[in-house]
């Protein structure tokens, strides 16, 4: 497996260059970050992933209308099927501006 | 329909910790149509769990399977043939179908992966609010269609209280008062007279009666 980290990420966001050549971090595009599923994070925890990150448009952007905010609540959820041990995990959304300046990695591992 | 919840999957972990193989058992009635308890969430309990058991360093799986109900013994016969080498079984149906694999199999261990809540309606996406209480004794004909028992906190049967203030119920202030409805609907009707008979006491024993209730319709017996 690819590293350890998988992020799903929207479509419309503009990735910087080099993200993709990273080889501690796997990227899967989604024409909307409202097309998470609880269970595609479920299984990529299962598959060994140990932080998972959903990155959607900056609220009030999304081309859905609501797309990020359901993928937050579908983090959400995630977090309350696994309890207490969801803290053995990093599993964030991550809102991100479509304007340059701001970039993927800059906001994931900003911690 | 009767709506559940997930109950918090520390607690579920609880009662299963200590098998091997667990069979997650969802229900495509009600449990499954309020989101608690239909094939989704049963993928999604079994992943959840087996997750759990690797974070422990437990030997376990989950497996999951969905019936078409598990408040019929009909629809809980094919339970055998997926009962193999399955130590427990976590039902999400509400809590008739815990209760009755209990009462057809009785050497099969099951717990609820539910908490039943109450007998509502689907008022919205993901919104559902209690509209019966199952008393027995139904008189919502004389209330516009609206019962008091399970929409007014007091359980009026003469409503409304001296406290509810501006349509608002006194003690919850986010509901309105449902006698307030109920006297609005029955004036526009003009069956407002109706409220004149007073409703007399209630007989409690059709709801909390002798045991569990039962109800045997003779056109469909044998």
């Amino acid at each position: 497996m690819k590293g350890k980290t998988l992020v799903f990420v929207c479509r419309e966001l503009v990735l910087e260059d080099g993200i993709k050549d990273r080889e501690d971090i796997v990227l899967k595009t989604l024409d909307c970050a409202g097309d998470l599923t609880v269970f595609e994070v479920l299984k990529a925890l299962e598959e060994g992933f140990q932080q998972v990150f959903v990155v959607g448009c900056k609220k009030g952007t999304c081309k859905s209308r609501i797309g990020n905010l359901r993928a937050e609540k579908r983090m959400a959820t995630v977090k309350r099927y696994l309890g207490k041990w969801a803290e053995g995990y990093r599993l964030e959304m991550v809102y991100l501006s479509k304007e340059k300046g701001q970039t993927l990695l800059d906001q994931v591992f900003k911690a | 329909m009767v709506i559940t919840e997930l109950k918090p999957i520390e607690k579920i972990w609880q009662n299963i910790a200590g098998f091997r193989k667990v069979l997650v058992l969802g229900c495509r009635g009600c449990s499954g149509i309020c989101s608690t308890g239909g094939d989704r969430e049963v993928k999604l309990l079994v992943s959840a769990l087996n997750l759990i058991a690797e974070k422990e360093g437990k030997n376990f799986i989950a497996l999951g399977q969905t019936l078409i109900r598990q408040c019929d013994p009909v629809a809980l016969k094919v339970l055998p043939e997926f009962l193999k080498e399955v130590e427990a079984v976590v039902s999400l149906a509400c809590g008739v179908g815990v209760n009755l694999i209990a009462d057809l199999y009785p050497d099969l261990k099951v717990y609820p992966g539910t908490d039943t809540l109450f007998i509502g309606a689907h008022l919205g996406f993901g919104v559902w609010e209690e509209r019966c209480r199952a008393c027995g004794d139904c008189f919502i004909d004389k209330t516009a269609g609206l019962c008091p028992i399970a929409r007014c906190p007091k359980g009026l049967l003469n409503g409304p209280c001296g406290g509810s203030q501006t349509e608002r119920c006194e003690v919850n202030p986010e509901i309105s008062c449902v006698w307030y409805e109920i006297i609005i609907r029955l004036e526009k009707r003009g069956e407002l007279a109706s409220l004149d008979e007073i409703i007399g006491p209630k007989d409690w024993r059709s709801t909390f009666g002798e045991g569990p209730r039962r109800r045997q319709r003779e056109d469909l017996t044998f």
